[in-house]
């Protein structure tokens, strides 16, 4: 965040009274909601680092009775087999968290590299517009059930998956901005000193863009782990590991779960953790998109840094 | 078809001839990625046979049986055979017959196409309406009503089957007054004169998955057009309008709403197209049985036909609705039938 901040500094010098060129590169302040964001998905990055440590079993031991409800020993209770559900909770964040990122890095890669390519020239930028405009048109949802089903939903195929299916709507974003500033004077003056068009692409647009790229890196985590926890959900998760989509699908696969009070141990903890990392990951990737948008419309956006001048 | 035309000369224009070529090109790879996605992937149909097809016991298939099988649906013959088919026979309105399903997959598609429009047009409708409505009166409150953002916000963001499992607790169980799965009641008597009541089960068996749907899709609707809204109030036309003595309402309607509207029907179009592919995990969710629910049973039972033909329609049903979302634009907008169409 830092970084995008001082990108847009150096390279987008704000022109307010007393910001510049006196002021150094400001920090932006963080509002509530990001920083429980931040603080949410610190606390989950640690649950997931510490499992091994903290959990009080294996995620796929047997240690209590099956069905056992939550008690001293197993603060969560116990699934149908008997397996600790707090321990299960544990590892879950691993799953979420690793494939989350790993997606989303795979997704931000692609994008971007072919965002900055659309900028070298004309047939390049068709070529990656025509690309974009496939992977819009493609059903996703259904794409990514197909493989999974197939495939068998594996890590590595999970994350590669998701990573290849998810970039479209940003790359074209991406696109965008690049066109926009290729367009600025002190590109052509680059130009007319003799640059390449790479070292343009390298030096002067692609810190241009930085901002956007962090902001759509954070919400593709997002979508990685909702897809991720959907194919869980769907049943087609990994059967070698415990993933929280796994846990819901197991307890709320057949609807007689919520006629009992089981559901507040084995369906309500899983959703719950999905929900919240969701959540955690949407405010943060909104306070940094709302940086990326122009004047008028980060008016409107609900986490503002400074007051609006809509408010009456 | 007058917004195709440039405004000034009534020639199609070159730039407009050149967006329309777009189509061919993308019908294309969408054909060739729908006929070989399924088969890339391992497995094949008579694979599913020999393990039962989820149903029935093992078949033992001899070698022989198996070839007869394979000679039987064409897929022994070499890939491009099988692509210059699927191609004939898609052009002749034919979409072949589902290996697992045992029925033509026109029929089958068909079939669970009304549910999911049911679904569809419950949930994503009144979504968009009612974003819409209250986008404009939240944008015309200004900054207020925050909380009220942020809280959509959150839960435009949640998973849908978290939302669907926490609309089964709350409207299935603890207050019992909706069903919690299927389409309409098993052996109801749907059949006879009873059409008022046989409507009144099929609506309220929707009513669950709809709500998801529209807790799901509300918030992004009513973010974008509140944000559009709040642009426009700060427009110099607006000023001028109320100068010209104009009723608020009108003001609200035909200026700022008619305007803030265009983005949200670009966002109308690209979720509409989505969904149609499939409301996978809320059909599942309530065991609905839609198209949704027969991407997820074609792509276990590595059912190729039914695989590339709800590919090839969903991928068509977006490139469509996208056009039409942009002729609407067009005719919502006279400024936008100045530019190229696309």
């Amino acid at each position: 965040m830092n970084l995008a901040a001082e990108t847009r500094t150096i390279h987008r010098p704000r022109l307010g009274p007393g910001s510049w060129p006196a002021g150094r590169p400001r920090l932006p302040r963080l509002g509530a909601g990001p920083l429980i964001g931040i603080l949410i998905i610190a606390l989950a990055g640690a649950a997931a680092l510490a499992a091994p440590l903290i959990a009080p079993s294996g995620p796929l031991a047997y240690t209590a009775l099956p069905l056992a409800p939550p008690s001293p020993a197993h603060w969560l209770g116990a699934n149908d087999v008997g397996q600790d559900v707090l321990a299960q909770l544990l590892y879950g964040a691993r799953v979420s968290l690793l494939v989350g990122l790993a997606a989303a890095t795979l997704s931000t890669a692609i994008a971007w590299g072919l965002g900055l390519l659309s900028g070298l020239s004309r047939v390049f930028d068709g070529l990656v517009s025509g690309l974009a405009d496939l992977m819009l048109a493609m059903p996703l949802l259904p794409l990514i059930i197909l493989v999974a089903a197939y495939l068998g939903a594996s890590l590595p195929v999970v994350v590669i998956t998701l990573g290849l299916v998810s970039w479209g709507p940003f790359a074209r974003i991406i696109r965008g901005e690049v066109q926009s500033e290729m367009r600025k004077p002190y590109i052509e003056a680059a130009r007319a000193v003799g640059t390449t068009p790479i070292r343009i692409l390298m030096r002067h647009v692609a810190p241009a863009t930085v901002p956007t790229a962090v902001a759509k890196f954070v919400m593709t985590v997002q979508y990685a782990v909702v897809a991720q926890a959907s194919l869980g959900f769907l049943g087609l998760g990994d059967p070698s590991i415990v993933s929280w989509g796994d846990m819901v699908h197991r307890a709320a696969v057949s609807p007689l779960v919520f006629l009992g009070d089981s559901w507040t141990w084995l369906v309500a903890p899983p959703a719950l953790a999905i929900a919240i990392l969701v959540v955690a990951f949407a405010l943060v990737g909104w306070s940094l998109e709302e940086r990326t948008l122009p004047g008028v419309r980060r008016a409107a956006y609900p986490f503002r840094n400074q007051p609006s001048r809509f408010r009456d | 078809m007058g917004f195709l035309y440039s405004k000034t000369s009534w020639r199609l224009s070159v730039d407009s001839v050149r967006g329309l070529a777009r189509y061919p090109l993308l019908l294309l790879a969408l054909f060739s990625i729908s006929f070989a996605l399924p088969r890339m992937l391992p497995g094949d149909p008579l694979q599913n046979m020999a393990a039962g097809g989820g149903q029935d016991a093992l078949i033992a298939l001899t070698p022989e049986a198996r070839a007869q099988l394979m000679a039987y649906y064409g897929l022994d013959q070499p890939l491009p055979v099988q692509a210059g088919r699927f191609l004939s026979q898609t052009l002749h309105g034919d979409l072949g017959f589902s290996i697992s399903f045992t029925r033509p997959v026109a029929a089958l598609i068909l079939d669970r196409l009304p549910w999911t429009l049911l679904l569809i047009g419950v949930g994503l409708l009144v979504a968009g309406v009612l974003g819409c409505v209250a986008g404009l009166w939240a944008g015309y409150q200004r900054g207020r009503h925050q909380r009220l953002s942020v809280a959509l916000l959150l839960a435009g963001s949640l998973p849908d089957f978290v939302v669907g499992i926490v609309l089964i607790l709350l409207l299935g169980v603890m207050l019992p007054v909706l069903p919690t799965s299927g389409a309409a009641t098993p052996f109801n008597a749907c059949g006879g004169g009873a059409l008022f009541g046989c409507a009144a089960d099929v609506l309220r068996h929707a009513a669950l998955p709809g709500l998801a749907l529209t807790v799901v899709q509300l918030p992004a609707f009513f973010l974008l057009m509140r944000a559009a809204a709040l642009g426009e109030l700060g427009q110099g036309y607006i000023v001028a309008a109320r100068a010209r003595g104009l009723r608020e309402r009108s003001v609200a309607v035909r200026h700022v709403g008619r305007n803030a509207v265009l983005p949200v029907i670009t966002l109308l179009g690209l979720r509409l197209g989505t969904l149609l592919g499939g409301v996978v995990v809320i059909e599942t969710l309530f065991a609905y049985p839609g198209l949704g629910q027969l991407t997820y049973q074609a792509a276990l039972a590595r059912d190729f036909p039914v695989l590339q033909a709800l590919f090839l329609l969903g991928g068509i049903a977006i490139l469509l609705i996208n056009a039409l979302a942009d002729l609407l634009r067009r005719g919502i907008d006279p400024r936008l039938r100045l530019e190229p169409a696309r």
